[in-house]
Formats: structure tokens, sequence, C-alpha cells
């Protein structure tokens, strides 16, 4: 007579209950770790400034991450930041942060991605790009008002950009306080697999 | 003689100690990334200016016999100015304009079976309230990952309100389904 199937059948995965407790807790950690050792954890950042002269001015921070068809890598969203700030008179300055499906840029330029790990040579398969005016087209994933100060919307993968489609995001503060200088900036945060 | 079990019994899963240490973690996610990859993970934005008669109000519905259920990820809200509620309200009446959620996988096809509506009318119904925080200026984010869990037959509603003026303002609503 054959052997039973010691544990579960052998074409069902092996179930397992996990008899950790808070002395000796599972050590588990978020992707991006991983990511990062594999060297495919990619970071690009942009900032942008104005100076209020007479009236009402904004600083626009975009960033369009592209995806192009063919690419044999998919995008995976770790986190997208963004804050404003101003060299005074923060009460007088207002902000938005807005997160993009799709979307191209005006006049944009191109953007080196960094890798998170630091002794890597690995360069990022996507193409990115910023630019100092809005985002054109595109549907809106998210949309919010700023206060002064950072923001930053954890995903952990979970905006997905497949090949032939792509991401951008944007900051734009605003203040018509004369000689106020005020700042947008912007990064992502992102794997590639 | 069968053999007996070599670890627990056959029928039960195996107990495992995970022993991974800070030098070699076990690598794991929340459910929205796998939602995402499966093309199950949905969302709607909503931006308009909240005054005390326009609330800002979005409801996703899970209709009777859609056979999904709707597992709330993340709810989001920003106020350009101060006083302003965030509430999420279960099963509200909500009329208001028929929106397309969002795909965050943006490669999949797959659409989601929730009627998504947004609307700036308050909600009627007498719905229970589920959460309510005040605002300050800024954002604010809410991670649920699953904690509220929308059957068929049942809805999950946004509602942000201000109780004096006006004010730009801004909610969203994410959500896996399956």
């Amino acid at each position: 007579m054959p052997n039973q199937f010691v544990f579960n059948d052998n074409d069902q995965p092996l179930y397992v209950d996990m008899v950790n407790t808070f002395q000796a807790p599972d050590i588990s950690a978020p992707p991006e770790i991983s990511a990062s050792q594999a060297a495919v954890l990619y970071s690009t950042n942009t900032s942008a400034s104005s100076l209020v002269v007479l009236s009402l001015i904004s600083a626009i921070a975009s960033i369009r991450i592209s995806n192009a068809s063919g690419s044999g890598k998919t995008v995976y969203i770790s986190r997208i930041s963004g804050s404003i700030g101003g060299s005074s008179l923060l009460s007088a300055m207002s902000g938005s942060f807005t997160i993009v499906k799709g979307g191209t840029l005006t006049s944009p330029a191109t953007l080196t991605p960094t890798n998170n790990n630091l002794g890597s040579s690995a360069t990022s398969a996507m193409t990115v790009q910023s630019s100092t005016a809005a985002i054109s087209g595109g549907t809106t994933l998210f949309n919010y008002q700023l206060a002064p100060g950072a923001f930053t919307q954890n995903f952990t993968g979970s905006i997905i950009v497949p090949p032939g489609t792509a991401i951008c995001a944007n900051v734009t503060s605003s203040s018509s306080a004369v000689g106020l200088t005020i700042t947008s900036a912007l990064g992502l945060l992102w794997w590639e697999q | 003689m069968p053999n007996d079990s070599v670890f627990n019994q056959s029928s039960q899963p195996l107990f495992t100690e995970q022993v991974n240490t800070y030098v070699a973690p076990g690598i794991d996610s929340a459910p929205e990334g796998g939602a995402a990859k499966a093309g199950l993970l949905f969302g709607i934005p909503f931006t308009s200016t909240v005054t005390t008669a326009a609330p800002l109000v979005i409801q996703i519905s899970n209709p009777g016999g859609s056979g999904r259920t709707l597992y709330v990820s993340r709810v989001t809200a920003s106020s350009a100015t101060a006083a302003v509620t965030l509430s999420l309200l279960r099963n509200a009446t909500v009329t208001g304009t028929t929106v397309t959620p969002i795909n965050y996988n943006f490669g999949s096809a797959l659409t989601s079976v929730m009627t998504a509506r947004t609307s700036t009318a308050a909600p009627t119904g007498g719905p229970a309230t589920l959460v309510s925080l005040l605002l300050a200026v800024g954002p604010v984010i809410v991670d649920f990952t699953g904690q509220i869990v929308v059957p068929p037959g049942n809805s999950i509603t946004t509602s942000v309100t201000i109780a004096s003026g006006s004010s730009a303002a801004t909610t969203s609503i994410s959500w896996w389904e399956y």
C-alpha cells in the first residue's frame, strides 16, 4: 500500500499555523527592503520655487513616470510625497497635491532616477520627467489640499504601472503675500520588477 | 501498520514558528498589494468646494446579488481651512452622479461591480456613523486595510462637511472587492 501524503496533498501548499507570540514575534519587513537589496528600488525628486512680486503666484512641481511598451518591467509605486513651504508667512500660502493615472507634462525635463541601493549601478527602465507646469489630461486618482509641511502617502505596491502606461504627480503652492518665496517639492519612490 | 504522521496530524495545519530576524526579515505586504496585482483594487476621488449646504459625498454601494464583497482599504480627505469634518456612514441614502471607479492596476481591464456615486447633497436615511474626524488644514489618510466589510446589499459613504463658511476640500475612498 502506498504511503498517504505526509502533509497536505502534494498539489496543495503546505498549510501552516504560525505559533509566534509576543515573546517571540515574527520578524517581517515590507517589500521595499527586498527591492532595495535587489537594487530595483528607485527615487526621483523635483522642486520649484517662486517669488511673489505683485499678486497671486504659484510654484508648480510635476513628475511623470512613463513605462514604455515592451519595457519588460512593471512599476510598483511605493510612496509619493509632496511638500510646500515658504520663506515666511506660512499662513499666507496654500497648496494642493494631485496623483494622476496617465497624463502628460508640458515642456518636460529629464530626471535620472536614483537607485536606493547606493552601491548599485543598476538604472531604471522608466522614462522619468519633471515640469514646472500642471499635468495635462489623465484621470485623477488623488487630490489633496496641503498645509505647509510634508505629506506622504504610502502605497507599498498598490498602484501598478505596467508597460504602456504612466503615472503623474503634482504639487502646487500658491501665495499672494508680496516678498514671500514659496516652494513646492515632490518625490516618488517605486520598485521595478 | 500505516505510518504515523511525521509532524502534526495530516488533517491539521503544520504548526510553525517563524524564526526570521532583523538580519533576514520575512517579506510581507498589505492585502492591497495582492489586490492591485489581481486588478481588484479600486478608488474614487472627489474634489469640490464644501459649504454648509453642499458637503462632499462619495458612496460606494454593493448591489444585492453582486457576488462580491467590498473591503475598505483607505479613506482620505483634505481641506484648505480648519473645522471641516470627515464622516464615514453605514448604509446611507445618496442620490448623485454615477462615477466609474479607477482600477489601481493601470494595465487591468477589470471593472468594479460596485455602484459609485459622488454628490454635494447631504446623505439621508438616518445612517449609522462609523468614523467622525475633525480636520485641520491639510490632508489626512485613514487606513482601514479591510476593517470595514461591505457585503452585497450594503453601502459605505464618506462625507466631508463644514459647519459654516466654505473651503476647498477633497475626499477619496479605495477598496478591494472579490
